[in-house]
């Protein structure tokens, strides 16, 4: 018995040095957010004094217009989360479930889009959206969020049909379903919980995303979220860091809550099925 | 997250599920096609000139000058700033392209304006700038930075000179005052450092930063030779340059600057704190100044850097923003219009005080008191207004010059290598530069 | 769980139908892919063909298409008139020092994002998995990644300038900070950014494998240690390989992340200071935008692009077909 507490101690000293490890940036985060910008110095603060964490994400707010911005972003990653999500699972059926030629071609096919480092579109994507009028559209955004979005849901959607049960499919198959009713009536409740897995993931990259927000958009009613808070962080200078990283934490906070919540229900559904 | 709580709710039939699948998809893909907004950038706003900035600073001082522009052009300006300064010189040279060009572009002067005015897609304003000239609006020595082959392509949108800002109640508890010579600028170095401050900001954090003690111990060497380097008529190997690498050298290894990733927005803080005791800036950071509470002559102060021989003519390193207009801008003549106004008193008076910044307009007298009595001295004393490094040679030759003058202030490459690095770029850009002329 | 009744439902709905054609149809791709001697009928063709379309259309459309048009772009120079120029951009791997450099720290990129978020998130992951109070470690650990950008850019000046938080910490617990600065010297400036990035990317893998972890059977792991099995030959034999379908996922995603490494550089040093901390992606970044470059801009990107292709494939050709349990 003594290796055991030798190896829990050793185990708890570990878990507490990574978690102390990490915190501490985080906490810099946090304690600097909470300093009042006009308090603040030329250094950074490692214990708050005074307390303005709301009066600086109040001004961040109002000075960046996140409001509007938040919208929009709600709107890209939601709507081109939801596209990538049923476009990537459908794409897995087909790869996976149904008798298709090449399958591993297709999967490259789609997967690249993944693989390829991001910056090289925005040249050609600006030119072609300015030709057919997306640029600077909310539909133009939706649109190239969703497509780099589909790859990695397709990645996980794949992943997931792999391991899944194939009597099943054979089953139904043999039973004459069609293809469309294995789909929704079978594949899809099946995969939900990397459904919602995926959905999540896709989501925070969408929220997280600033390069196409500010290469594929000018306009203030179009604008991500991301986009705003870069632009709040531009006037770093004059506003101070406290009101950036009151911001900064301000629109954390949809994503904080979309993965806790979600992460509770990703253990949930996988309980279930197993 | 509506749809997790129908997911997780437990085990609804397959059929509910599959249709509230369907539904979302559907719904989102109709939002996408139907319900999706415009960019208003583009749009005519009537009575309103739409103007592209990297810096969303501005955007309350250009609402303010189009306030004082409307009274003269019937036109306010309507800013759209973008949040970052790479992104925004990509999609502006992008857009220039498209039929989606702002109506007027604030852009950088010298040579980033004549590589944006060769690809044709710039309006003309030569007959502006007479109009200028005969009002006495501009002074002639400003043409060249805003023209390219003879013909003007900007208007300049403000003048900035680089000063040395000091902490004056620093400068009088310690017994110095204004430096007017190298000995006394070293003197004041060495005071500082002996009672525990940094003498002099000096930094490549950013990037850009790193050309500035770079022009300007060059200048205050040599003016003539700063010109015809940067023209490509010198060589960065040359004994000039050399001696300024090496006294900058001798500044670092005496502890005399900040560490080189010391962050300049941090400056005016510092200075206020008394951690550092001058700091090389454009005359724009007197806002920065006065941001932070402190009063222009009673708690700051600047000077030009003296030259570094008493025979050797001043000269002060000048910055100029550019306000151009496309040609496929969707208001075209109303962008011609007010950039025709800009440099007005009425409106420069608004703007330079909105900046706490010197105006183009030599006409208009700065409202801060520090930087109106730096630009006196530079009238008085007729210095030669130096275009500052940035735009003073083609971009990609800037662009890596200053790389490399990042890596000598990191101490990664020495003085002579820095030096020889930076003339073998010289030639290769400035004959890419005369072979795209051609 | 709603197997059983679905199954039953669909067939007791089609009882009827004649199942002999459909059950020839091979279903697993594993026989389609055999040899194409049983070629599916041109209906089902069809029909995998609708499933795959919209999610081919967009990423062709999307994203293949514009780097088609990169690709192309790369066999031309970078004149104001611009002409065909053969393999002449490719050649700059070979005469430019930075670029050197930058393929060197991309390789660093890679290495250190396979590693340290794979190895860091799968040790958290099974150490707080068990204790209650692990979890609010857990929650430290997993907090920086839905942190965006603009905070972490922020914070992370704060840690490594000269006058930062880092340096602070030293100097109060009596130790000496670097001569130079964090992010100044080549290669330790890489080796700090790759260690920053971990801080933001060990949480992806967390969660992941906490969700891989929480789907394998306790009476498997029960089984084993009746079996005698000590802690570490429970994770070595019983845990890791059940893992199997998870860590596919999380190391082909940071196999890619790391090699397109950009944001993190792009926020804290550009690159600089010099090019000492760019990535191909960063470079690329420099010469199609910074420099105007864009014909080498395309041939790094391709470069890049093909380094990142041969690396998923060299890894996930063997794991794709796997079925993981």
């Amino acid at each position: 018995m003594l290796t055991t507490s030798r190896g829990r101690i050793l185990r708890n000293t570990t878990v507490i040095l990574l978690a102390l490890v990490w915190a501490v940036p985080t906490w810099l985060v946090l304690s600097n957010a909470i300093v009042p910008a006009a308090e603040y110095g030329s250094s950074p603060h490692w214990w708050p004094q005074g307390f303005a964490l709301f009066d600086n994400m109040a001004q961040a707010w109002n000075k960046a217009q996140l409001g509007p911005a938040m919208g929009n972003s709600l709107l890209y990653a939601v709507t081109s989360s939801l596209m990538a999500v049923l476009f990537a699972v459908m794409a897995a059926f087909a790869a996976v479930i149904m008798p298709v030629r090449h399958g591993t071609l297709w999967f490259w096919l789609i997967y690249s889009g993944a693989l390829l480092p991001l910056q090289v579109f925005l040249r050609p994507l600006f030119l072609s959206y300015a030709n057919f009028d997306l640029y600077d559209t909310q539909l133009g955004l939706v649109l190239v969020y969703a497509a780099i979005a589909v790859p990695f849901a397709f990645f996980i959607m794949r992943n997931y049909a792999m391991t899944m049960p194939r009597e099943v499919v054979e089953a139904a198959r043999m039973d004459g379903a069609s293809w469309w009713r294995l789909f929704w009536q079978i594949h899809v409740p099946l995969s939900k919980s990397a459904m919602v897995a995926a959905f999540v993931f896709q989501f925070v990259a969408v929220w997280n995303d600033m390069l196409f927000g500010i290469t594929l958009s000018t306009s203030g009613n179009i604008r991500p979220v991301m986009a705003a808070l870069a632009e709040l962080q531009g006037t770093y200078v004059s506003v101070g860091p406290p009101v950036v990283l009151g911001g900064a934490i301000l629109v954390s906070l949809p994503t904080v809550v979309l993965f806790f919540s979600a992460q509770r229900f990703f253990v949930n559904s996988l309980k279930l099925t197993s | 997250m509506r749809s997790f709580d129908t997911v997780r709710a437990g085990t609804p039939p397959a059929l509910a599920r599959r249709h509230f699948l369907a539904a979302a998809g559907a719904g989102a893909v109709g939002l996408a096609l139907t319900g999706c907004a415009r960019g208003s950038s583009a749009a005519a706003v009537p009575g309103e000139v739409s103007i592209s900035t990297d810096n969303s600073d501005w955007d309350d001082g250009f609402r303010r000058a189009g306030d004082a522009l409307q009274s003269l052009t019937g036109y306010g300006l309507r800013p759209e700033s973008s949040p970052e300064a790479i992104a925004y010189k990509q999609v502006t040279q992008m857009t220039l392209e498209t039929s989606r060009a702002a109506d007027v572009i604030k852009w950088g002067a010298g040579y980033e304006l004549k590589s944006l005015a060769r690809g044709g897609k710039l309006t003309d304003l030569s007959r502006l700038w007479e109009r200028y000239e005969q009002k006495g609006w501009v002074r002639g020595g400003q043409r060249a930075s805003m023209s390219y082959r003879g013909a003007v392509y900007g208007v300049p949108l403000y003048e900035s000179h680089y000063v040395v800002f000091y902490n004056k109640r620093l400068f009088t508890r310690l017994g110095l005052g204004p430096p007017a010579t190298w000995d006394e600028l070293t003197h004041c170095a060495d005071t500082l450092k002996r009672r525990g401050v940094t003498p002099f900001v000096a930094t490549q954090f950013g990037g850009w930063p790193a050309y500035q003690w770079f022009q300007e111990l060059v200048s205050k060497i040599d003016p003539d030779f700063y010109r015809a380097l940067v023209a490509g008529r010198a060589r960065y190997t040359d004994e000039v340059a050399r001696e300024a690498m090496d006294i900058w050298q001798g500044f670092i290894r005496k502890g005399w600057m900040t560490s080189p990733d010391f962050d300049q927005g941090n400056g005016a803080a510092a200075l206020k704190a008394g951690r550092v005791g001058m700091f090389l800036y454009g005359t724009w950071g007197a806002k920065g100044f006065s941001d932070l509470g402190m009063r222009p002559g009673k708690d700051y102060d600047a000077f030009v850097l003296p030259t570094v021989r008493k025979t050797t003519r001043k000269s002060v390193i000048t910055e100029s923003g550019v306000l151009a207009v496309p040609l496929g801008a969707t208001r075209h003549e109303a962008g011609v219009e007010s950039v025709g106004a800009w440099l007005a008193p009425s409106v420069q008076r608004v703007w330079a005080d909105y900046l706490d910044d010197g105006s183009a307009n030599p006409a208009v007298r700065a409202g801060n008191p520090v930087v109106a009595e730096v630009r006196e001295t530079v009238a008085r004393e007729r210095m030669p207004r130096l275009i500052r490094y940035g735009e003073a040679s083609p971009p990609n030759l800037v662009q890596g010059n200053t790389q490399d003058l990042s890596s000598f202030m990191t101490q990664q490459s020495s003085p002579g290598d820095t030096l020889r690095s930076m003339a073998e770029r010289s030639e290769d850009e400035w004959a890419a530069w005369k072979r795209d002329e051609a | 769980m709603s197997t059983p009744t679905t199954r039953s439902r669909t067939g007791t709905d089609h009882e009827s139908a004649p199942a002999g054609s459909v059950s020839r149809t091979p279903i697993r791709p594993s026989t389609s892919r055999g040899g194409g001697a049983q070629q599916p009928p041109v209906r089902e063709r069809l029909a995998s063909g609708a499933f795959l379309a919209p999610a081919v259309l967009l990423v062709g459309a999307l994203l293949l298409a514009p780097f088609a048009a990169t690709f192309y772009r790369s066999f031309f120079n970078d004149h104001r008139t611009s002409g065909f120029a053969g393999l002449d951009n490719y050649e700059l791997f070979f005469t430019n020092e930075s670029l050197v450099r930058s393929v060197e720290n991309t390789l660093m990129w890679m290495a250190g994002t396979v590693v340290l978020p794979c190895v860091l998130g799968l040790a958290v992951a099974w150490l707080t998995n068990a204790t209650r109070w692990s979890r609010l470690a857990r929650l430290c650990v997993v907090a920086p990644y839905a942190l965006s950008g603009a905070a972490v850019a922020v914070v992370w000046n704060f840690m490594l300038t000269s006058d930062g938080a880092l340096n602070q910490l030293l100097t109060s617990v009596g130790l000496d900070p670097p001569a130079q600065g964090w992010l100044l010297e080549w290669p330790s400036n890489t080796v700090v950014l790759i260690l920053a990035n971990a801080w933001q990317a060990t949480g992806v893998a967390v969660i992941l494998f906490l969700v891989g972890l929480q789907g394998i059977p306790p009476e498997t792991l029960e089984a084993a240690s009746l079996d005698g099995a000590g802690p570490w030959q429970r994770f070595r034999h019983v845990v890791l390989p059940q893992l199997r379908p998870v860590s596919v996922i999380v190391i082909g995603i940071s196999l890619a992340n790391g090699l397109k490494s950009f944001d993190l550089i792009w926020v804290l040093t550009r690159g600089g200071p010099g090019r000492l901390t760019e990535t191909l992606a960063v470079s690329m970044y420099q010469e199609t935008f910074l420099l105007q470059h864009a014909g080498a801009g395309a041939a790094i990107a391709v470069v890049l692009t093909l380094i990142v292709l041969a690396a998923s494939w060299l890894y996930l050709r063997r794991q794709l077909d796997a079925k993981g349990d």
